[in-house]
């Protein structure tokens, strides 16, 4: 095995209107259209350099489609394969240019029934920087201006079995968990990486193939607030925020797209590394664990409960 | 409470409006309407959403809780059964949380839709994963911290 998954690549939602979809997208978020086919639309942040991060499709339904992570080689991929077929997945390779701009790789779902891709190549088209002597970000970016997606949040009806299966199969690290109590080394929600994050994937308990949220990440608290006035001036549908998390330390909006996919935006945090001590949270303290400064407790049955 | 079926736009009531319906499409009454729900008298106004109206006038008063859902017909939290009236929703939401036989049966999403005549409805209550796992444990503590008993069962989420 040499390094595996690098990060997550891209994450593919649906829409049940596609035009509005690209407004917050392109005018909210500030993502740069890069193509638009049929009924799908291409974006990619400022700061990233493969051709798209986010594929947003025309559906009957919200929700998500699939999520891809890009690994390293094709030695990893092929290694890859081997393990998600010894822990019972069921993978079919697909060809470059079947996801438009995305070389060849392997789709499998995972336990939680999400379906997952892995692959190696996506076309690098650059970031809206140059690469020499570049300035630290570029003019005329619009709305909130995120540069780079950062995570997703997935509900699975087994949680701790989805979890496992990700480290063990695809070598995610844990950075934090979820457990009943004190003595209980069973975890019922995982936050999972690969970079240097601490989370490139989380699971929290819920139905199984939906999405809780996608995150963008933000450089600092203070893009949060602006992030705030964006969503304001412009009606998008705040869910919770700003706030901090007790769990990755991050700080945080939550909010919606047009189909009402859950959005985040999100700042802080730590460095991971593979050989960190796992950070325990046990139920009793949760709401400090999802929301840090929810002293009146009023957020977290819905903030949990809804997901498409 | 009529017992009709929900009406279908393909469906139109002959003669005069249908007791009991939900259209589908842009439509809104022209003045203010009466909205009961849950034991409560609302009134809607020209221009909203149904979520609107029980956002301003329901949820965050009387000792509710603020709503939470997306208000972009994705997550299905505002979902109600209407009892009486007729309501126009609108056709860009997820059928993941409203299918339509269960359309037709009589639910609709509120973020979605506005009303056409006074309507009576109510809150349809949902399933919590999360809080089926986590919730006595939460609860236990809350009630610790007030010294009342605890080992209550997780129960449905519901807005009632």
């Amino acid at each position: 095995m040499g390094e595996g998954i690098m990060r997550l690549g891209y994450v593919h939602i649906r829409t049940t209107d596609l035009e509005a979809s690209r407004r917050h997208y392109r005018d909210v978020m500030g993502m740069q259209e890069m193509a638009c086919h049929n009924d799908r639309v291409y974006f990619k942040c400022w700061d990233e350099y493969d051709h798209h991060s986010v594929v947003v499709q025309q559906s009957d339904r919200a929700g998500l489609e699939k999520m891809g992570f890009k690994v390293h080689t094709y030695d990893d991929l092929d290694a890859l394969e081997k393990q998600v077929m010894q822990h019972g997945g069921a993978v079919t390779r697909f060809s470059e240019g079947e996801n438009y701009k995305v070389g060849q790789g392997i789709r499998f779902e995972i336990p939680s029934g999400h379906v997952m891709e892995l692959y190696v190549e996506m076309e690098q088209v650059g970031k809206a920087l140059p690469s020499l002597n570049p300035p630290p970000y570029p003019e005329g970016l619009k709305g909130v201006g995120a540069p780079r997606i950062d995570h997703l949040l997935i509900t699975s009806e087994k949680p701790t079995e989805t979890i496992e299966w990700l480290m063990k199969a695809l070598n995610f690290y844990m950075a934090e968990r979820v457990v009943e109590n004190e003595h209980s080394d069973k975890p019922i929600a995982a936050w999972l990486f690969r970079s240097n994050t601490p989370h490139d994937i989380a699971i929290i308990p819920g139905p199984d193939k939906k999405i809780h949220h996608f995150a963008f990440w933000l450089d600092d608290w203070f893009e949060i607030r602006k992030a705030g006035d964006v969503f304001s001036k412009n009606d998008v549908s705040i869910d919770v925020g700003p706030e901090r998390h007790g769990i990755t330390r991050g700080q945080t909006i939550y909010y919606f797209d047009p189909a009402g996919n859950r959005n985040e935006v999100f700042t802080g945090g730590y460095i991971a590394y593979p050989d960190m001590p796992v950070v325990t949270w046990t139920v009793d303290q949760l709401d400090r664990g999802i929301f840090y400064f929810n002293h009146r407790k009023e957020w977290i049955e819905g903030f949990t409960s809804n997901v498409t | 409470m009529s017992a009709e079926p929900a009406r279908r736009e393909d469906a139109p009531e002959s003669g005069g409006e249908p007791r009991r319906g939900i259209l589908i499409g842009e439509a809104e009454a022209e003045r203010p309407v009466r909205v009961s729900v849950e034991g409560e008298e609302l009134v809607w106004h020209p221009g909203e959403s149904l979520v609107a109206t029980l956002m301003a006038q329901y949820f965050g008063r009387r000792g509710r809780g603020a709503f939470m859902g997306c208000r972009e017909g994705g997550c299905g939290a505002c979902k109600l059964e209407l009892l009486e009236g007729v309501v126009a929703m609108r056709p860009n939401y997820s059928k993941d949380v409203l299918e339509d036989e269960e359309r037709e049966s009589g639910r609709f999403l509120a973020c979605r839709a506005r009303p056409i005549t006074d309507i009576s409805v109510r809150f349809v209550p949902r399933r919590n994963v999360f809080f089926e796992l986590y919730g006595r444990r939460l609860r236990e503590k809350e009630r610790a911290a007030v010294g009342e008993g605890s080992g209550t069962q997780p129960e449905e989420v519901s807005h009632g």
